[in-house]
């Protein structure tokens, strides 16, 4: 197990006259290799979660165990702790501030008191994983490139410190289609290949379902469902409409297709799945060959 | 009416010697419209809806709002007036310390007289449902309320036309549902002509026409119903198509006769059930 | 630093009192009184008035003493210290002596005066500030400040660069926590080191920083020409600022009372 999050409490401005419960008991298990989202609507509790991960806050009460430590326990080096897990906050681009995209990306590693060539390494691997030409990017200002380029080059500069658990919070936030295909397709590369353990947050049901294995909901400061999206697709549709969280317009789609006597899958996930789970199950006429 | 004829604008930028943002661009909105401008990034919409408000000027061609050209400098003002303008980060329209003053600050610039402006400000407030934050302060809002207070500030001028440049880019789905809500109401009920850019097609899908841009160029333009037609080649042109859309497309693709117009579950559910 | 999200940002604390409702010019105005007759009186009884004058204006704002000795606070050690130098280091009668350092009458009584006026100094910058609001503090400024716009003072610019300043402190304060919990995910270090690396490793937080107020200011400047700003020039106030009786019988009194002080004492 990598991570372990034990009644897990948080509270704002404890004992002050703006007190307000942001976790209520969080428990999860987060094992290693999984790809994990996280939804829920702005307030529930989704970014105090993320930062209890690497140490950015503690806990009230509970307990936060990364790979079997306590890391809220005295004398836990937390520089480690961060360099095992990554995050990777809302419009990252905003953090960037070296002369050339090589430093920005080689920040990282060099607070890891890495070797030159080691450090190079990384630069170049990072820049290959966000598809950004190292001969074209490494030596231009952070500041010259697009603001997807800005988001990948953001992106890498977490990624050269080679984390076992990558961490991030809305990585699609207002890109242009395009920037965001390519932003999801390099998380998804870097699950695949590099075997890294990622915990996607995002307000967007349609994208998440699609890439992650495990689907987190949260509600009011707490988990309140914890499964397959197809599970909670099928199962438990009417309870994320209570919460305010719709379906993929494809799975509601399906639903309703259900609710009208047709006896279609619900736990369908993707434009594929559906279309080919309508043409499996429903008579539609063919186009009129003229 | 707005009427935009033979539009051109090209600037010079440190990459690259003149760039031609719009290309011969005429656009005819009338009073009580609700227009669309939906194009990717780079398709030259935000620079369009600069040149609304005379923010910007065009190199070629010309651009009457109620019969005044945005060239002419002595109707810069009196244009800024009638045109309202939103932008997308809710954060950098907000210049006040409350939300009251705020509203207040365009009424302060055109100098209408103390007395007029409480009624005015309470007005603008009251229609997009934020008179009980009238004494808050800016950074204790959420996304959608800084927004719709920005709305409100552009209003209060009492402008014929608002023009939103993305509102919604930077919101989450409560606060972009905020959004949605108020600028229906303000064309519906206070018949304030909307000019809405966006690239997403489900926010389009709302108006009343459409203008598709891509490279400078209106490539499409008419109804909601007519444009997304050609879902194809609105996908080619970079614009985020809905995923209902998506299946409608793979299904016509497959043979399937499945109108490739269909934006909505409903619409989708409607049709397939049709068959039965 | 979330605390500060909650809280309004300033000391302003609203009430319905007779602090509260003056005029802000008034205020401003009785505050510089009451700040350069501070630097004229040599007598302690001079101090004594003016503190009461300021204790009595305290019960009549309705604000807690507790808020407005507050202030105080980051300021004490500033006000021992200087009461230390002036004790040691002021020639004269020695009064009491600790191996080779020396307490002076002079430095004794030199030192009382400073802190003194310190101290009054900041309880009076405090009350102004936790009596007025923001906005109305600007506007009383730019009031004031317009009177000398015949020598090219530019009033209202001074007021509009305050109130945006005003408006975006908290927003930039948000803005620098995000962006340190940014670097510190990456490896940052804002707290081991010497003074040097200290110092070097606020690089990471002051260019984006820098960065975004430079883009906010561009798109601010935008949204602002929009709304048809064009200088201070024919604009007109939201609040109208008007002298009531009250307001000119306590700012003569205040006046009043701190010339007749200076004077005498």
């Amino acid at each position: 197990m990598l991570i372990h999050l034990e009644n897990l409490c948080f509270t704002y401005s404890l004992n002050m006259p703006f007190e307000t419960e942001v976790l209520k008991g969080i428990n999860l298990k987060i094992y290693e290799g999984e790809f994990v989202g996280l939804i829920g609507h702005t307030g529930c509790g989704k970014t105090t979660l993320i930062q209890h991960l690497n140490g950015l806050i503690s806990p009230t009460s509970g307990k936060v165990f990364i790979e079997g430590q306590d890391i809220n326990m005295k004398g836990i080096n937390l520089r480690k702790i961060r360099q095992k897990v990554g995050l990777v906050f809302q419009y990252p681009e905003n953090q960037l501030f070296e002369e050339t995209i090589y430093n920005e990306i080689a920040f990282g590693p060099k607070k890891l008191r890495l070797s030159d060539e080691a450090i190079d390494k990384r630069v170049r691997e990072a820049l290959k994983i966000v598809d950004l030409d190292f001969d074209a990017y490494a030596e231009r200002s952070p500041f010259s490139i697009s603001g997807g380029e800005m988001r990948r080059v953001a992106l890498a500069s977490i990624l050269s410190i080679r984390p076992k658990v990558l961490v991030l919070d809305e990585p699609t936030a207002n890109l242009d289609p395009q920037s965001r295909n390519n932003i999801l397709s390099e998380i998804k590369k870097i699950h695949k290949k590099y075997k890294t353990t990622v915990i996607l947050v995002s307000h967007n049901m349609e994208k998440i379902a699609e890439m992650v294995n495990r689907l987190l909901v949260m509600h009011k400061g707490k988990i309140i469902m914890d499964d397959s999206p197809s599970n909670i697709f099928k199962n438990y549709s009417k309870k994320l409409l209570d919460v305010g969280l719709g379906l993929p317009q494809v799975t509601k789609c399906m639903h309703e297709l259900k609710s009208r006597g047709i006896d279609v899958f619900t736990g369908v996930l993707t434009v594929q799945d559906a279309r080919n789970e309508i043409i499996k199950k429903m008579r539609i006429s063919k186009k009129m060959k003229i | 009416m707005i009427k935009i004829k033979n539009l051109s604008y090209i600037y010079s930028s440190n990459k690259k010697n003149n760039v031609k943002a719009l290309d011969d661009i005429n656009i005819e909105i009338k009073n009580g419209d609700f227009v669309s401008i939906i194009g990717s990034n780079g398709s030259g919409k935000s620079t369009l809806a600069r040149h609304l408000n005379g923010l910007l000027f065009p190199t070629f061609g010309d651009i009457w709002v109620d019969e005044l050209n945005t060239k002419d400098k002595q109707h810069m003002w009196e244009i800024r007036q009638k045109v309202g303008m939103v932008f997308q980060n809710p954060d950098n329209q907000i210049v006040a310390t409350t939300v009251e003053d705020d509203v207040a600050f365009g009424l302060e610039n055109i100098g209408m007289e103390e007395n007029l402006m409480k009624e005015r400000v309470d007005w603008a407030l009251r229609i997009v449902e934020m008179e009980e934050y009238k004494k808050s302060e800016p950074h204790l809002l959420s996304g959608g309320q800084k927004q719709r207070v920005a709305i409100a500030g552009a209003i209060a001028m009492h402008s014929s036309y608002l023009v939103l440049d993305e509102p919604t880019a930077m919101l989450d789905p409560r606060g972009r549902n905020e959004v949605m809500d108020i600028v229906e109401k303000l064309n519906k009920r206070e018949n304030i002509t909307i000019i809405f850019i966006t690239h997403l097609m489900e926010e389009a899908a709302e108006s009343k026409k459409i203008i598709v841009l891509d490279m400078g160029k209106v490539a499409l333009e008419g109804k909601p119903g007519e444009v997304f037609k050609d879902s194809l080649l609105l996908k080619k042109m970079r614009l985020d198509i809905p995923q209902i859309t998506e299946l409608a497309i793979q299904l016509n693709r497959e043979g399937f006769d499945v109108p490739t117009d269909i934006l909505t579950v409903d619409m989708m559910v409607g049709k397939l059930c049709s068959y039965i | 630093m979330k605390i500060l999200r909650n809280i309004s940002f300033g000391q302003y604390i609203p009430h319905d009192s007779l602090i509260h409702n003056l005029d802000p010019r008034v205020k401003i105005l009785g505050c510089l009184a009451i700040i350069i007759s501070l630097f004229f009186i040599e007598n302690f009884w001079g101090y004594l008035i003016l503190g009461s004058l300021i204790m009595v204006s305290i019960i009549f704002s309705k604000v807690h003493p507790k808020f407005v000795f507050r202030g105080l606070r980051p300021i004490l050690f500033i006000i021992v210290f200087t009461l230390i130098i002036h004790l040691f280091m002021t020639s004269g009668e020695v009064i009491y002596q600790v191996g080779f350092l020396k307490i002076t009458s002079e430095g004794l009584i030199k030192g009382l005066f400073i802190s003194c006026r310190l101290f009054i100094l900041i309880l009076t910058t405090s009350l102004l500030t936790l009596t007025t609001s923001p906005i109305s503090l600007t506007d009383g400024l730019e009031k004031l400040l317009s009177f000398f716009r015949f020598i090219g003072m530019p009033a209202h610019e001074i007021a509009m660069m305050m109130t945006i300043a005003l408006r975006f402190i908290p927003t930039l304060l948000e803005e620098t926590e995000k962006i340190m919990k940014a670097q510190i995910s990456r490896g940052a270090d804002f707290e081991s080191g010497n003074i040097i690396n200290r110092t070097k490793s606020l690089i990471p937080i002051l260019i984006p920083l820098f960065v975004n107020a430079f883009r906010r200011a561009d798109d601010l400047a935008i949204a602002m020409e929009a709304k048809c700003y064009r200088g201070g020039k024919g604009r007109t106030h939201y609040r109208k600022l008007q002298i009531k009786s009250n307001d000119v019988f306590i700012l003569s009194f205040i006046i009043i009372l701190t010339m007749t002080t200076s004077f005498l004492y």
